[in-house]
C-alpha cells in the first residue's frame, strides 16, 4: 500500500516525530492534532479493523496506548485522557489507530456522543445479535481424541474351534 | 463515629458502584457477553444502535490500575467483541473509545470501555484539528519517547513477560548524526571550540534537547578522527 500515510512513516521513521516503536508498533506525535501532545499509535503492519489482527498485538496496541497516556498524564499535568480507535468505511481499506489525547479541564474539545434513548424494541433486537455471535468469543473448541489407525492393533481372529463364526464355515450343507 | 478505614471506603464504594451492582445483577442490563473477568452491556443512552459498554467485573477506577492479567484479558476479547457487533450490527466501522479522569468526560467510578458501531456521515469524535508547532513537537518528542519505551519495558517485565524489542538509542544516535551531516558547521564548531558550543546550547531549546547529557569533549574526538578517516 503505496499510498498509506502510516506505511509510509513505518518504511522511513525520518517522516514523523516517533515517541515509541518495536517490531510490531509505532508511536507517534501528531503534527496536526486536536491538541499538543496528541499522540497515533498503530502496528506497523497494515491492517483495518482490530478484530482482523491477532489478539497479542490488539493487548500490546493498547498497553502502548495506556502507558502513553499515563506518560502524556504525568509530563503535562493533565486533568484526563482518550484513548479512541476509530476504523471507519469499510470500503477504503484505511490503516487502524489509536488515538491518545491530552484533556484538561474545560478545553472546549467535544469528544462525547449525544446520548440518545432507543425504543426497548430495537435495544432487544441489538442485545439478541450481538449476543447470539459474542458467545463464541470464549469457545474453545473441545479436544478430540485423535485415533492413530497405525498404532491401534486391530484384533485379530485366530481359527477358534468353538468360535461360531468359523464353526458356521464348516457346517456341512 | 470514628472515620471508615480505606478498605472500609473501597467496600462503601463497591456497594454503590452502579457497574459493581451490575454484575452482582442488582440492577437490570442488557448484558451480551460476560466471562470471570469481563462483562459486555448495551449503553442504556446510546451514540448508535448497539452501543456496547465493556467493564472489568473487579473495581478499578482507572485503565492503568487494572491488574496485567485482566488487561491483557479484556483487551483481547475486546478486540474480538468489536469485531462481533461490527458484523451483528451491520455498521461501517467502529469506535473504542476510552474516558478517563473527568476532563476527559469520564463519567463513572469505575473504568468502563465503549464500542461504538459507526457509519459514515454519524459526525461522531469531530473535534477541529490545529497545527502543532515544531517547537511543541521537539520539547515533546525526547522526553517522551525515553518515559513511553522505559514503561512499555516495564509493563512487561513486571508481568514476567518478554518485553518488545525497542527501538531507542539508535534513533536517537541517527538523528545526531543526520543533524551533523546536514550541519557542517555545527560539526566543525563542535570539533574547534566544544567550550563555545556548549555555551550556545541553551539559545536553542531543539539543539539543547538533542545534545541533553551527551559529553561533548567525547563527540569532539569522535568526530576528529570520523572526519580524519574520511578524508584518507
Amino acid at each position: 500500500m503505496t499510498s498509506c500515510v502510516l506505511c509510509g512513516i513505518v518504511t522511513d521513521s525520518s517522516k514523523a516525530p516517533v515517541v515509541y516503536e518495536d517490531d510490531r508498533v509505532m508511536a507517534i506525535l501528531l503534527e496536526e492534532g486536536v491538541v499538543s501532545g496528541h499522540i497515533r499509535v498503530f502496528p506497523k503492519k497494515h491492517s483495518q479493523f482490530i478484530d482482523e489482527i491477532s489478539e497479542d498485538l490488539a493487548e500490546h496496541l493498547f498497553l502502548v496506548a495506556n502507558v502513553s497516556s499515563s506518560v502524556l498524564f504525568e509530563a503535562l499535568g493533565l486533568g484526563g485522557t482518550n484513548i479512541i480507535m476509530s476504523n471507519l468505511a469499510s470500503d477504503d481499506n484505511s490503516h487502524m489507530f489509536i488515538d491518545v489525547i491530552p484533556r484538561r479541564q474545560d478545553d472546549g474539545l467535544n469528544l462525547q456522543w449525544e446520548p440518545k434513548k432507543l425504543p426497548e424494541q430495537d435495544m432487544i433486537e441489538a442485545q439478541n445479535r450481538i449476543k447470539d455471535a459474542a458467545f463464541m468469543i470464549s469457545y474453545v473448541a473441545p479436544k478430540t481424541k485423535v485415533v492413530n489407525l497405525d498404532e491401534k492393533k486391530l484384533p485379530v481372529m485366530k481359527e477358534d474351534k468353538d468360535n461360531y463364526l468359523f464353526k458356521q464355515l464348516k457346517r456341512l450343507p | 463515629m470514628a472515620d471508615p478505614t480505606p478498605e472500609e471506603q473501597e467496600e462503601m464504594i463497591k456497594q454503590q458502584c452502579p457497574f459493581c451492582r451490575i454484575n452482582r445483577k442488582e440492577i437490570p442490563s442488557k448484558d451480551v457477553y460476560a466471562d470471570d473477568k469481563i462483562m459486555a452491556v448495551l449503553d442504556i443512552n446510546p451514540a448508535a444502535k448497539g452501543h456496547t459498554v465493556v467493564f472489568p467485573k473487579d473495581h478499578h477506577m482507572l485503565l492503568p490500575q487494572i491488574p496485567y492479567e485482566t488487561f491483557s484479558h479484556m483487551f483481547r476479547k475486546t478486540a474480538k467483541l468489536c469485531g462481533v457487533v461490527r458484523k451483528a450490527m451491520l455498521a461501517q466501522g467502529m469506535s473504542i473509545f476510552i474516558a478517563s479522569g473527568g476532563a476527559a468526560g469520564q463519567q463513572a467510578y469505575h473504568f468502563t470501555m465503549h464500542l461504538i458501531p459507526r457509519d459514515k456521515g454519524d459526525g461522531l469524535f469531530q473535534s477541529g484539528i490545529k497545527k502543532i508547532t515544531p517547537e511543541e513537537i521537539m520539547k515533546l518528542k525526547a522526553p517522551l519517547m525515553q518515559h513511553i519505551t522505559a514503561r512499555v519495558v516495564q509493563a512487561y517485565k513486571q508481568a514476567g513477560k518478554q518485553p518488545p524489542n525497542v527501538k531507542q538509542q539508535a534513533n536517537q544516535e541517527e538523528q545526531l548524526m543526520n543533524l551533523l551531516n546536514a550541519n557542517p558547521q555545527i560539526r566543525d564548531l563542535i570539533i574547534q571550540d566544544p567550550e563555545k558550543f556548549k555555551s550556545i546550547l541553551p539559545q536553542n531549546p531543539q539543539l539543547a534537547q538533542l545534545f541533553d547529557g551527551m559529553n561533548l569533549e567525547e563527540l569532539a574526538n569522535f568526530l576528529k578522527k570520523k572526519t580524519a578517516g574520511d578524508q584518507r
